[in-house]
């Protein structure tokens, strides 16, 4: 995924919409920015070879012994 | 035992209030009196409970003059990060909009527990609003400043916590660390601070920022006083889910053991780009003053900051949604947008993100299995930052400021391994180092701490700000 500037901000505009968060226009492209940070953290992240073995890190229990 | 020294220790304190030596109202007083002449210029505190310290002072030294024992902490007064509960103050969390919240009908666990221990509440402390933040800076209630000089950022986002203490308001402070935000600030005001292991402290009743990252501790001028407040702390709590059922392991007693038989490393590679001069000589006194020699490379540690980012732009997202529909121009605006892009995340990066954490946490206990005990790193890249500063010189490369302050922390955090922050003094400004060990092991890094003070290689130094 390399998305240019002009993808990431297109995609914060649909996406403010579907989450029906208001994003003023003067907000937009500090928004974009964080999200391309973020998304090209992601990335680098994703490159990283887990197995289909890897269990995230959090572990959900449907219930506790001592509960 | 002198009133008038602002500078005494949590346990100096405890000590002269328990023996008779010195009443604990006087105790309170003299730091309500400093409060009220230096806040102004430290903007540390954003609720000083007066009456309620006063009454606590008045009950401790009535228990104290019958005869009782009142605890390890008697007397000693302490603030916290105003993302704590304090009863009949609305939990602000550094925002504008918790102003309108109800005041919390009950203290956090910790408070209380402090409390039990004989430590005295003064107040609640500004703080990075939502705890998004490694400058102390904030929009609405304006910067925690740095007291060692004020033109400067206390870091973040337990701004408060690190004023308070190193400008000698009180000598204990709680804050949070989820990415660094105790250790930034100690690194910055020259404190000692804990980051415990992920879970071991209770998070009830505070304000939450990440539930997967989020840590809580304390703040001192000592390791022996970081010792202390957090050996009051531990223990289960059925009010908080994610506080693991160990007992408590008093860590105080232990602090004389010193470093023998600990085998000590230093983080290589990722943890040294970017020094500054001063994060360097710091983390070199401190090697020298331990002995230690080892390089140690954390596998991946910048791909651990990656998913560490990733996951508290999603998780802090999703603690905010509500509020983001409802109030997005409340926000500080170097919050807002974040939070914003983080509602934004898709959801297999956070998925890749937490099964990455589950990879890099077994090659770090296997680290501390196989090869050290203690691994030491610096605490931030650069001493404490002018005020309103936007970038960081990293290497030679200018990069934003804010984002790049916790480069050294967030990997440590990410796995919730326990640090001691410990401060160097440097001229002008000091700087932090962290001590890191394997999960549950609080009694090394404090013992390390501690022997590091004693050898006067790390010291909170006295700021003169009354000069």
């Amino acid at each position: 995924m390399n998305a240019n500037n002009e993808q990431v901000a297109s995609y914060v505009d649909a996406a403010g919409t579907l989450l029906g968060v208001a994003i003023l226009p003067e907000w937009r492209a500090g928004v974009a920015a964080h999200l391309a940070i973020i998304l090209a953290s992601a990335e680098f992240v994703a490159e990283f070879e887990c197995t289909a073995a890897t269990e995230p890190a959090p572990l959900f229990e449907a219930s506790r012994d001592d509960a | 035992m002198t009133l008038e020294s602002d500078w005494l220790t949590a346990a100096e304190i405890a000590s002269g209030v328990q023996r008779g030596r010195v009443a604990a109202v006087e105790i309170v007083e003299a730091s309500l009196k400093r409060i009220a002449r230096l806040d102004p210029g430290l903007n540390a505190f954003t609720a000083v409970t007066a009456e309620r310290a006063g009454a606590a002072a008045r009950m401790i030294d009535r228990r104290v003059a019958a005869g009782e024992n009142v605890g390890p902490l008697a007397g000693v007064p302490f603030a916290v990060k105003n993302l704590f509960d304090v009863k009949g103050l609305p939990t602000l969390a550094g925002s504008k909009i918790n102003r309108e919240r109800v005041p919390a009908g009950r203290d956090a666990t910790l408070v209380e527990r402090l409390e039990l221990a004989g430590a005295i509440l003064i107040g609640a402390l500004n703080m990075g609003e939502y705890a998004y933040d490694f400058t102390g800076e904030n929009d609405h209630y304006g910067p925690s400043r740095n007291p060692h000089d004020t033109t400067r950022m206390a870091g973040g986002s337990s701004g408060g916590s690190g004023a308070a203490v190193a400008g000698g308001l009180v000598p204990l402070a709680l804050a949070s660390d989820t990415n660094g935000s105790i250790r930034v600030p100690a690194s910055f005001c020259g404190l000692f601070g804990l980051k415990p292991t992920f879970g071991r402290l209770s998070r009830a009743g505070t304000f939450p920022f990440v539930s997967s990252l989020d840590h809580l501790g304390p703040m001192a001028r000592t390791a022996r006083d970081l010792a202390l407040a957090y050996d009051a702390m531990q223990g289960a709590d059925p009010d908080d889910p994610v506080c693991v059922k160990r007992g408590i392991e008093p860590v105080e007693p232990l602090l004389a053991r010193g470093i023998d038989g600990l085998r000590i490393g230093i983080a290589s590679g990722y943890f040294r780009i970017g020094n500054s001069s001063a994060s360097g000589l710091a983390l070199e006194r401190v090697a020298s003053a331990l002995g230690a020699s080892k390089h140690i490379e954390l596998p991946e540690a910048r791909r651990a900051r990656a998913a560490a980012y990733v996951i508290t732009a999603a998780e802090s997202a999703g603690t905010h949604l509500e509020r983001l529909r409802t109030r997005p121009a409340d926000f500080d605006i170097e919050v807002r947008d974040r939070l914003i892009a983080g509602a934004m995340v898709p959801a297999w990066a956070v998925d890749r993100a937490q099964r990455f954490r589950r990879w890099y946490r077994e090659q770090m206990l296997a680290l501390f299995r196989d090869e050290v005990d203690v691994i030491l790193a610096p605490s931030t890249p650069c001493t404490a930052p002018p005020l309103g500063h936007k970038v960081l010189d990293l290497d030679g490369s200018e990069v934003p400021l804010r984002p790049n302050i916790g480069l050294y922390t967030q990997p440590i955090s990410f796995i919730g391994l326990p640090v001691a922050a410990a401060p160097v003094p440097l001229d002008p400004l000091p700087a932090g180092v962290q001590i890191i060990a394997a999960p549950w092991r609080e009694d090394v890094v404090l013992r390390v701490a501690a022997h590091l003070e004693a050898l006067a290689v790390a010291r909170a130094p006295r700021p003169g700000i009354e000069r």
